[in-house]
């Protein structure tokens, strides 16, 4: 009774009190007391928005490369919100900070953007000032001093001004293709450097390194070298791809989540979203940084470590596997299986594991400051959540992006998550693989065009030789084939493969991808590249219109300026590099000594201090085109509005001038000097050895895309859409992405709908939630990369498709027949039928879309010819003929004849064999063979030759440092032994013995905490000349030594200062240089000054109390920024020694709302990756100390406005 | 409509602050020129054109490291001791839990800002009102979810029908902070749940200085208390550094306030 009473009583306030509640405020009461009806609002009331009619415009955001949908909502010319996209499944209408604050980018909310073209009058920062500068005080004295002074001029006299000093250039440089064996040109002799900013829209891009290849150059680079490089090397060199394989909602579906050198729920909030609901499904997520980050936050397991030694924890992994686990991992069927599947002898990875014994907890601890217990914990998770160990129903993958990137070797810790992945079986399902998220929203989009000194869209070879042209026009002639119907001519030699038709080998298979490349720029660029006459490959006149060789990069373009004198002239769009370079000093003394720099930016920026002429450019809000998100996504952008005053979006700006820089004569194409007008294009008949000729081809430069289709001026003389159906036929990678039959452009498909089961990867579709008709996906719409299994191994399903005789457009492997898929095949559009078919049977693996065969091998140019570019795009009319062949005959016939309905659509297709030759590169040295210096032979050799004197080495360099210190001992080694880690044979002393790189190991930073690691695990970084000019540089540079120092005693130092290890990062609410975000004021309100983390100790250590100001800086500049003390930073115990570790953002510059000279990229390094010239400004050493609060320059140049209300 | 609520799922939060800029961005309130704050929560407090500020702090607690966030601006409680203070009625409460000041109605008087208990709203005195969070009213009303929850990308807010929501969380095993409070407030329509933190709402070193037991006029922790090395904000320093007469005039209000407590005290 009593306990029903209790109840009852509770039970009774509870609903008295709702009683009261609803008494309180009932409309009768509120009569009784006289109150009103609470009052009802109209959407947008409060913030007094019109948002009574609305039009809706679609885009994606412009921050990240999620690819979050943002729907604007406009009121006749104005943006008056914007929502995230609830229809996107990206983002299912989420948004970060910066998405949200999107508005304030648009000129009708900022008055900070750019109006107008500007040419600087007065005179800009000296080189010989800038060399002296060594902290922030002189930094900040020289700019003020050189403060650019603008006049406003037209568009018209802005690209007259560049045109005309660009052909003074030229011609002081004697810019002329002729050539003793042929016409071409070096594409890193060319005087004018582009940096094109990853901001850029796929056409933009494109259009870009289109103009820069047809003026001769390969001088053009963008942010993509300071950022993934080294990710797209370690992937595409081992696996085929360098992109990310997972899609972000993909991550939901994983097992362990290993983020190690990414940040994704500061730099990719809202991947964090798909991520988080896999915790909901048991994902295990494993942090392991240098700071308690706020993904840290979220995470299972957390552990600091010691940033650059990272591959010492990584080989700690498979050390577990190999060799703590029982039984090891590579003891396992389903290893062994899975080993097959990517075509690895096993006694390569024996070598590899054999590396990997000596990297013990114990070991790995020591090197990098994690417990021992947390080592085995994270080593324990990942692997028993790996495919081989789970019968491939778990997966275990790994999320990284500049922590992993950022390093001198960091291809090589690219690489070896790749490595794990292939060792675990998680890589290539749904749940696994490896996700290196990008940065920049169209970053993915910007590498896959290459805005890249090294290769052509799509990551193309760039040709190198004579002999190359020749052996191209020959496979011309051959009827452009696949490599298992080309026959190698004997003059060629041996690095194109076999050369008997049919036999086929991965150089071969390359060689004809890129010449099947080549092709398609040929055609649609109305260029020419083989010999004069066509007929005569081995003896005819080279002429290519594709220059040779490699350019500089971004990290090793000033030194093309600085020391080679090469680079007289510059134009930056949309990047900001006096931010954002690595050792930022350099740069500036670089941008200084130029003839003429350009630079077309939202804003003034940092780097437009350094210019001549200042172009306004457009968000990407304020264009159309499409963008490439992290997972390969291709969305569709419209223009919201045209951006405010003058200002021009991108492509615009380049077609423009490249017809002012065609009037001035500063094209000046091989073929054209060499008077090539036109090309024939004739077959070789296989049986009697006589030409069939099908069509001649105008050779003439195609940029002209005004079709007047958009009613914008800038995009009726640029048409985004026609641009974008270029890049679909020229760039295999992209081809798929429009619909040439129905004509679609699929980036615009917004089908947020799954696909049946019985659809092409309708299972996958379903089961995974990859949302197959969203938009478009590279290669062929696969959606996860090498996906061959998830059908037959994860499902234990199997999906039927049959190729009825005569209907599709492929050869006789498919013809007829019916297949089983395995995994994801992804889908092409058929020539014959128009109809969709599977594209990879049975499934995607590496390397496959790189391999492919021909249907038309032989017989008919691509897309069956095309007369000229203009006719190809605008009307998309190909020539239609094709040459059939037998022994007694050769006949002519047409497309029509043969019912051919989508003759855009070619005739590739990819069947078993294809599938199947797709190796992955276990082992893959990075040197090869013997090279002789100084009457030395150097012999590049393998771990286990490399053992044998890998601790000689060692011990000479320890003994050498301890005498004359790090920097004169590497350069004794290397001058002694003509390489750097190299030493002489015992047995054969003549024969020195190099480490060829071929698996990854520990490499010790350039700058280290610990002299015993850094002679255990020296520094690969000086087999490169471009870093090794850092201890000898050339003359009038000598300071450059000086600012090198590997060791904290090296460093100079003040008094009272501790040397740290310092690395630094990106914050959810700024966007890499800032200018995106200090010149919004809402993002600004959240982190408006620049800052250090501290650790705490450290700081009580030194005196410093929060919000201090400290002085941070080494040997290259002195930056005073504020002090953040966090237990977010750690004290690590690294080999014995107390080891702090410092964090400084690097969102500050000069310019704009919120701005400091604390340059944090001016103390950052640029010692360069072996393989992709990556800097490594992700560990560096540095001193700090409390400093003068007057040494901080930060000003906020906005003020409180009085109210509530911003003011316009 | 019935009553809603907005859940606050600590365990979700990535500290992103979308939920900061969407609430500026829907109301269209100005972006605060801030300084640098050693917290990361900037503003360090609540503004009258800011309506909810993300807090950050990092506490150790038996060792153990923990970075916490929380989410702060108008509870909108059911007793609303705001409303009840107003004395032109401009505060009102609606059947959906909202409680709004109407812009209209406000004469500045700040009686409301004596009678909250969560020390939430603040007077502007250049349009002299008072603001603070609406619960996005102007969206509920028209069948769309707060802004900050439109945008929260892990769905640490959540927008619901208040029985629904607390009973959701409390059967998933959450501790729920705001469904019956106490006396004062009643119960709060924006709800603290948490999994993780599970019996530490409350506890000062977690959340307990926002999240308070037992809420009163009596009990507001003023600003004052806060500044810490590791708190919730360096408020009165950035404050006062910062310049415009209406920072001044807080930075003065708040002078008062933390006079009339310890004159309090000094009673006691």
């Amino acid at each position: 009774m009593i306990e029903d009473l209790k109840v009852s009583r509770r039970t009774f306030l509870k609903v008295a009190g709702l009683g009261a509640f609803s008494l309180m405020f009932s409309d009768a009461t509120k009569k009784v007391l006289g109150l009103p009806k609470p009052k009802r609002y109209y959407l947008g009331e409060i913030g007094q928005k019109n948002l009574q009619i609305t039009r809706e415009v679609r885009g994606v955001c412009g921050y990240c490369s999620v690819g979050c949908g943002i729907i604007f909502y406009k009121h006749g010319d104005s943006v008056v919100h914007l929502e995230g996209d609830p229809d996107n499944p990206l983002n299912e209408g989420k948004l970060c900070p910066k998405g949200e604050a999107s508005l304030e980018l648009l000129g009708e909310y900022n008055s900070r953007r750019l109006r107008y073209p500007m040419i600087r009058v007065n005179p800009k920062p000296p080189v010989e000032e800038l060399k002296k500068v060594r902290n922030q005080d002189e930094l900040r004295a020289i700019l003020e001093k050189y403060k650019p002074v603008w006049k406003r001029v037209t568009w018209d006299e802005a690209f007259n001004y560049i045109a005309g000093k660009t052909k003074k250039i030229l011609d002081e440089v004697g810019w002329n293709p002729k050539n003793s064996d042929g016409y071409y040109y070096k594409g890193k002799k060319f005087p004018f450097w582009i940096e094109a900013g990853a901001k850029l829209t796929n056409e933009e891009a494109y259009i870009i390194k289109k103009l820069a290849t047809m003026l001769g150059s390969y001088n053009i680079d963008h942010d993509a070298r300071r950022c993934h490089s080294t990710t797209v090397a370690g992937l595409a060199g081992t696996v085929g791809f360098g992109a990310q394989t997972q899609t972000f909602i993909d991550t939901q579906f994983i097992t362990a989540y290993l983020i190690f050198g990414g940040n994704p729920a500061e730099n990719h909030p809202v991947s964090m979203r798909h991520t988080l609901r896999g915790k909901e499904k048991g994902l295990k997520l494993i942090v392991v940084d240098p700071r308690y980050n706020r993904t840290a936050s979220q995470a299972d397991i957390f552990t600091f470590f010691r940033p650059g030694s990272d591959l010492a924890f990584m080989m700690y992994l498979l050390h577990y596997a190999f060799w703590e686990r029982n039984p090891p991992v590579d003891e396992l069927d389903t290893f062994k299986e899975y080993a097959t599947r990517f075509n690895v002898d096993l006694s390569e990875i024996k070598e590899f594991k054999d590396m990997s014994k000596a990297y013990t907890a114990e070991e790995v601890s020591k090197i990098t400051g994690i417990p021992v217990d947390k080592l085995e914990l994270i080593a324990k998770t990942y692997v028993e959540n790996s495919g081989v160990t789970t019968n491939f129903k778990r997966f275990g993958s790994i999320q990284w992006a500049m922590g992993q990137t950022q390093h001198h070797v960091g291809t090589q810790i690219t690489r070896m998550s790749t490595l794990i992945q292939l060792t675990l079986g998680n890589m290539g399902f749904p749940g696994g693989g490896l996700n290196p998220y990008r940065g920049h929203s169209n970053v993915q989009g910007t590498t896959d065009m290459c805005i890249l000194s090294h290769v052509l869209p799509g990551y193309i070879k760039q040709p190198s030789s004579p002999l190359q042209m020749r052996v191209y026009q020959d496979w011309k002639n051959q009827g452009f084939p696949d490599a298992w119907h080309w026959n190698i001519p004997d003059w060629a030699g041996g690095s194109f493969g076999p050369r008997e038709k049919g036999n086929v080998n991965s150089a071969k298979i390359m060689w004809s991808w890129w010449f099947q490349n080549w092709r398609r720029f040929e055609l649609i660029w109305g260029i020419f590249v083989g010999t004069d006459p066509e007929s005569d490959p081995k003896n005819g006149t080279v002429i290519s219109d594709f220059p040779f060789g490699k350019g500089y990069t971004e990290n090793t373009w000033w030194q093309g300026v600085l020391f080679d004198n090469v680079i007289k002239a510059a134009m930056i769009m949309a990047e900001n590099i006096a931010v954002s370079d690595a050792d930022a000093l350099a740069t500036y003394q670089a941008l200084a000594s130029l003839k003429l720099l350009v630079v077309v930016d939202l804003w003034e920026t940092e780097t437009s201090t350094f210019a001549d002429v200042l172009l306004p450019g457009a968000v990407q809000y304020e264009k159309y085109g499409s963008i490439t998100n992290s997972n390969r996504w291709v969305q569709w952008q419209d223009r919201v509005i045209p951006p405010a005053g003058e200002a021009k979006p991108d492509l615009w700006i380049m077609v423009k001038l490249w017809d002012y820089f065609k009037r001035y004569g500063v094209v000046r194409m091989p073929s054209l000097t060499y008077g090539k007008r036109s090309e024939k294009v004739a077959i070789k008949n296989p049986y009697t050895g006589e030409f069939v000729d099908l069509y001649e081809r105008k050779i003439e430069p195609f940029m002209d895309y005004a079709t007047g289709k958009f009613p914008d001026s800038d995009y009726a003389y640029v048409d985004p859409e026609l641009v974008y159906k270029e890049i679909d036929l020229a760039v295999d990678l992209y081809n798929g992405m429009y619909d040439w039959y129905y004509h679609r452009n699929l980036s615009k498909r917004r089908k947020p709908l799954l696909r049946e089961e019985n659809d092409i990867d309708g299972i996958l579709d379903k089961k995974y939630l990859m949302y197959k008709d969203w938009s478009w996906t590279w290669p062929k719409n696969v959606r996860i990369l090498y996906n061959l299994w998830t059908l037959s191994k994860t499902l234990g399903k199997k999906f039927n498709f049959k190729f009825p005789s005569g209907e599709f457009m492929v050869g006789k492997e498919l013809n007829g027949m019916a297949v089983s898929i395995t995994g994801e095949s992804g889908e092409i559009m058929d020539a014959k039928s128009g109809k969709w078919r599977p594209a990879f049977i049975p499934g995607h693996n590496f390397l496959i879309g790189k391999f492919y065969k021909r249907a038309w091998s032989g017989m008919a140019d691509l897309f069956t010819g095309a007369r000229s570019s203009k006719e190809l795009l605008w009307y998309e009319k190909v020539v239609g003929k094709i040459a059939e062949f037998s022994s007694s005959e050769a006949k002519v016939v047409s497309y029509n004849e043969l019912g051919i309905r989508c003759p855009l659509c070619e005739s590739f297709y990819y069947d078993k064999e294809v599938v199947n030759a797709g190796k992955a590169s276990y082992l893959k040295p990075y040197f090869k063979g013997t090279k002789k210096v100084n009457g030395k032979t150097i012999k590049y050799v393998g771990y286990y030759d490399w053992a044998k004197v890998k601790d000689k080495f060692s011990q000479e360099l320890r003994s050498l440092v301890e005498q004359v210190g790090f920097k004169e001992a590497i350069i004794k080694m290397k001058q002694k032994y003509g390489e750097w880690y190299a030493y002489p044979n015992p047995s054969n002393p003549s024969e020195i013995l190099a480490w060829d790189m071929r698996y990854p190991t520990h490499y010790e930073p350039v700058e280290s905490p610990s002299l015993d690691l850094a002679t255990k695990y020296p520094a690969m970084a000086w087999r490169r000349s471009e870093n090794y000019k850092f201890l000898e540089p050339p003359s009038g540079w000598e300071h450059l030594k000086e600012t090198v120092s590997i060791l904290p005693k090296e460093m100079e130092k003040p008094k009272g200062a501790e040397v740290v290890v310092a690395t630094t990062n990106r914050m959810t609410e700024h966007f890499h240089t800032g200018q995106l975000t200090r010149n919004v004021p809402l993002l600004a309100e959240l982190v408006p000054e620049p800052f250090a983390e501290i650790p705490k100790p450290l700081a009580d250590k030194l005196g410093i109390k929060p919000g201090d100001i400290v002085e941070v800086g080494n040997n290259r500049n002195i930056i005073y920024v504020r002090a953040l003390v966090t237990h977010r930073v750690p004290k690590l115990n690294i080999d014995g020694k107390e080891v702090y570790v410092i964090n400084l953002p690097w969102h500050w510059g000069w310019q704009g709302a919120h701005s400091t000279y604390a340059v944090a990229n001016t103390i950052t390094d640029v010692y360069m990756d072996t393989v992709t010239t990556m800097q490594e400004s992700k560990v560096f050493l540095a001193f700090v100390r409390k400093a003068s609060p007057e040494k901080y320059d930060y000003r906020a140049n906005e003020v409180n406005v009085p109210g509530i209300r911003p003011r316009r | 409509m019935g009553e809603k609520a907005i859940a606050f799922n600590v365990d979700n939060c990535i500290f992103c602050r979308a939920c900061q800029v969407a609430c500026h961005v829907w109301n269209n309130t100005r972006a605060e020129v801030t300084d640098f704050t050693p917290t990361l929560t900037n503003p360090p407090d609540l503004l009258p054109n800011v309506w909810t500020v993300m807090e950050a702090k990092e506490i150790e607690d038996g060792g153990e490291f923990h970075w916490l966030f929380f989410k702060r601006q108008c509870m909108h409680c059911s007793n609303a001791p705001c409303a009840k203070a107003c004395p032109v009625n401009a505060i009102e409460v609606h059947p959906e839990g909202a409680v709004v000041i109407r812009e209209d109605k406000c004469i500045g008087c700040r009686y409301c800002i004596e009678a909250c208990p969560y020390n939430v709203p603040r007077y502007d005195p250049y349009t002299k009102k008072v603001y603070k969070c609406t619960f996005c009213i102007d969206r509920i009303q028209n069948g769309l979810n707060p802004a900050c929850v439109t945008a929260c990308p892990t769905d640490a807010l959540v927008f619901g029908d208040y029985n629904e929501l607390v009973n959701k969380y409390k059967s998933q095993g959450y501790e729920v902070y705001g469904d019956n409070v106490n006396n004062v407030v009643g119960h709060t329509h924006w709800i603290y749940t948490s999994k993780k933190y599970k019996g530490k709402l409350t506890d000062p070193k977690y959340f307990g200085e926002r999240l308070l037991k037992n809420p009163s006029k009596g009990e507001i922790e003023s600003e004052a208390n806060v500044v810490k090395p590791i708190g919730w904000g360096l408020v009165g320093l950035t404050l006062l550094a910062a310049a415009g007469h209406f920072i001044y005039w807080r930075a003065k209000r708040m002078q008062e306030k933390g006079e009339k407590k310890e004159l309090k005290k000094g009673g006691e």
